[in-house]
């Protein structure tokens, strides 16, 4: 599990990869946090995502709408298939606002942030 | 972010390198408590047991921790273990006790038990895939993320008798190639199919078992084709807290229960209450043949319903009875409801072979039965609605009878029966169908029309497409020589056994559908219709497809433009019924006339208005609805509505009643004639050009509205 951050503009994109699971999320949740409270205007980049399960999709959630709440504008882009799928038929999906990739999502954050 | 640190939430003891504490002996099964996961179990009879833990997937557990007798609290073993890591855990019990079956004791501590309260059971993630043969615990027990959004989601409330249910199999509504969908046969596929359940019409669909169980608990072959016959109805239980993992998409990541949430809050969404088909009357562990599983092991004389010699009691066909006014397992059963009721938003149940829930614990029936009466008043199932299959397999038949305690609903099996041999053109029922059609007021007096689910198909025997295509049952592909399945289907044939060319008699048939379907949708009381009789299913004439994981089963959704005809005639006779109160009234008629508007509620008529004749011989009957009675809806009364049912083999001319001023007949529906002709869209109703009489064809049914 890795993260590693970009700011384009005005889009911090925090770039998450490898497998969220009980036993990597503390890690990612602290990455996250600690970058978020210099922006306010985040994309989180899944693409690299290749596994996520129970217990790693709950704290995306949570740590979704804890920046949301606290920091500012975040979504999440570049779901693989797999990923997908899994938040779609497990109802979390409709919960995120979520682009298809980097690039879009960048251009509809700059708009909004 | 940070609550208040709790001072018991450490542990205390260390047992083969297991930080662990006492736990707390309520509820039963896994919770989660600050730092770690509290574990427990009942047995009166047990002398020990013992917590098994592995690793997910693995043959061997990593660890067993017996836990300590100063951790038993009254019959329950009771301990918090500290530091596992949930996603990779699978969980089961030993326990150790008398194996003295004459006293209906069967320990067995060799054998590792799946805990009767697990979330979610492993095991049979994928359904069909062959188990590993090595493996002497197969069913274990996970742990799972009960927190879910359901956002502003909560059971529909919608009042029963404005239900129009659809019994639907989960796998079998999408495992065919024809679907289309990407996950076929699973929770998520029905999400998928949610717009053509829509444009159905139906606001209910009734499960059938989706608890827990094992599609490999047969051994036989199919003798025609060799396949492997499987538990595919699932009236099996192994796990009544736990989703069945091989019906979901991502049951691999164990994420079965979110994915059957999404799909009740998606079917809310569109307005389709969802019903669970419950199996209380037995579990999987069959009789002292049988594999030791869980309730065997874990305390069988509480349990099972057993003889005096310790033998199991069979009320149920399948080999062993679970006892359901035991105090435990009463306990167990309204725990279970309870929990899919307020953690899955279930709106109401089925309760297969329901006359066991009132035996007591040697078989006896009771007059009021605890469980029964408990499960009447319960504060959490208030709003549930709750159907009994009102009879069982060892000679209780309670149809108008089952204890109901002005909640339960039942399967009118009188209402089946009546109206086949009504429509199949049977002599000497015109007087009980009449019954059947005002709801029963026979069987329900006192209790009102909802008491009453009528239906005329159910997974239980013919299709309707069969029930007009089959004398005979055909069920040899079964392996149990056609010696099973109803031999009393009052089915007809309509002049040949099976599969025709003959155009005359595949419009027959299509008709005497159409004549049911038409039967059905403007009786009183709750109808209910069987997946796949909407657009022409046919078993081939199997009427007992319980171990068929195949086309015999699954909905063929190329029959949906082929049999685009019986499609259209379905979803307009549930929109007829939908839009006309007169047809969803909760009490029953009376016959009189109650607002003083010079027609009684209801009234029946032969070929002649205002007369009746009720002899052996008559097949023509028809029926006249007020809808001056209908509860107001937006001030506005409801239409009257005639109903001409020719079940004569010669056309006959019904003399119509006349109808108050500037009224007029309109018609609606006729079953005789060919497709678009048939029937049209509720309002836009033909007039009739002869006001006095109506030609009603042969074997087929009329419905009038006047307005």
């Amino acid at each position: 599990m890795f993260t590693n951050i970009e700011q384009i503009s005005k889009v911090m994109v925090i770039n998450v990869g490898g497998r969220l699971t009980s036993a990597t999320l503390a890690q990612m949740q602290d990455d996250i946090l600690q970058a978020a409270k210099t922006s306010s205007c985040i994309l989180l980049d899944m693409s690299q995502v290749n596994f996520l399960s129970s217990a790693g999709l709950r704290m995306l959630l949570l740590l979704y709408r804890h920046i949301g709440e606290n920091h500012g504008k975040i979504a999440l882009s570049g779901l693989t298939e797999h990923v997908h799928d899994v938040m779609s038929i497990t109802g979390f999906l409709d919960l995120f606002t979520v682009y298809y990739n980097r690039e879009e999502g960048i251009k509809n954050l700059e708009r909004a942030c | 972010m940070h609550p208040p640190g709790r001072i018991d939430g450490h542990p205390t003891h260390f047992i083969n390198g297991f930080a662990v504490r006492a736990g707390k002996p309520y509820p039963f099964g896994v919770t989660y408590v600050p730092g770690g996961v509290n574990f427990a179990i009942f047995s009166r009879h047990a002398t020990s047991c013992t917590l098994v833990l592995f690793q997910r997937g693995a043959l061997e557990p990593f660890a067993e921790i017996p836990i300590p007798k100063e951790f038993i609290v009254g019959n329950v073993y009771a301990i918090t273990v500290f530091g596992l890591d949930h996603e990779d855990l699978e969980y089961g019990f030993r326990m150790d006790g008398p194996y003295l079956p004459h006293q209906g004791h069967r320990f067995d501590p060799s054998r590792i038990l799946l805990d009767p309260y697990a979330r979610a059971v492993s095991g049979r993630d994928m359904w069909g895939q062959l188990p590993i043969a090595e493996n002497p615990f197969q069913h274990r027990g996970l742990f799972i993320s009960d927190d879910y959004d359901w956002e502003d989601d909560r059971p529909l409330d919608i009042p029963i008798q404005d239900l129009v249910i659809y019994e639907m199999h989960v796998r079998g509504f999408t495992r065919h190639p024809s679907s289309g969908v990407k996950y076929a046969g699973s929770y998520a596929a029905v999400r998928e199919k949610i717009p053509y359940l829509k444009t159905l019409g139906v606001n209910c669909v009734e499960l059938m078992p989706v608890f827990e169980f094992d599609e490999h608990e047969y051994d036989r072959v199919n003798p025609l084709t060799g396949e492997k016959l499987m538990n595919y109805w699932g009236y099996s239980t192994l796990g009544f807290f736990a989703p069945k993992a091989g019906y979901a998409a991502t049951s691999a990541l164990g994420m079965q229960v979110d994915e059957f949430k999404t799909m009740v809050k998606e079917l809310h969404r569109a307005g389709i209450e969802v019903f669970l088909d419950v199996v209380f009357n037995h579990t999987a562990e069959g009789n002292e043949l049988g594999h030791t599983i869980s309730f065997r092991g874990i305390d069988n004389k509480t349990y099972y319903m057993l003889a005096p010699d310790g033998r199991y009691m069979n009320f149920s066909g399948t080999g062993n009875t679970m006892n359901c006014n035991n105090p435990v397992v009463r306990s167990m059963v309204i725990d279970c409801l309870r929990y899919w009721v307020s953690e899955y938003h279930i709106d109401g149940f089925r309760f297969d072979l329901a006359s066991i829930l009132g035996r007591d614990q040697y078989g006896n029936p009771l007059a009021n039965p605890p469980l029964l009466e408990q499960l009447a008043y319960d504060p959490v199932l208030a709003n549930c609605k709750l159907i009994a299959e009102a009879w069982d397999a060892g000679g209780l038949y309670q149809v108008g009878s089952f204890p109901s305690y002005g909640r339960w609903a039942e399967w009118n099996g009188k209402y089946r029966d009546s109206l086949r041999r009504f429509i199949k053109g049977d002599g000497g029922v015109a007087w009980d169908v009449a019954q059947r059609i005002q709801g029963s007021p026979d069987l329900y007096h006192g209790r009102g029309t909802a008491a009453s689910i009528n239906f005329i198909t159910c997974h239980d025997g013919f299709t309707l497409m069969d029930l007009y295509s089959y004398n005979y049952k055909h069920n040899e592909a079964n392996g149990e020589n056609n010696q099973d399945g109803a031999n009393d289907n009052y089915s007809w044939n309509c002049g040949v056994e099976g599969e025709t060319n003959d155009p005359v008699i595949i419009a027959l048939r299509r008709r005497m559908i159409k004549n049911a379907i038409t039967l059905l949708m403007v009786s009183q009381g709750v109808p209910m219709i069987l997946m796949g009789d909407e657009v022409g299913h046919t078993k081939y004439g199997n009427n007992n497809t319980y171990c068929h994981d195949n086309e015999l089963n699954w909905f063929n959704w190329a029959l949906v433009e082929k049999n685009a005809d019986l499609f259209r005639y379905f979803k307009e006779m549930i929109a007829f019924r939908k839009s006309h109160p007169i047809l969803r009234q909760r009490e029953h008629f009376t016959h009189t006339d109650r607002v003083k508007s010079g027609y009684p509620d209801i009234s029946w008529h032969t070929t002649n208005a205002w007369q009746t004749d009720w002899s052996e011989y008559v097949r023509t009957i028809a029926f006249m609805l007020n809808g001056k009675h209908a509860i107001y809806e937006h001030g506005v009364y409801d239409d009257m509505i005639y109903v001409a049912m020719n079940m004569h083999w010669d056309n006959h001319v019904f003399q119509l009643p006349a109808l108050p001023q500037r009224t007029k007949w309109r018609v609606f529906a006729d079953t005789s004639r060919p497709s678009p002709y048939d029937i049209c869209s509720p309002g836009s109703e033909t007039l009739l050009k002869d006001q006095n009489k109506i030609v009603v064809s042969a074997r087929s049914v009329v419905v009038l509205v006047g307005r």
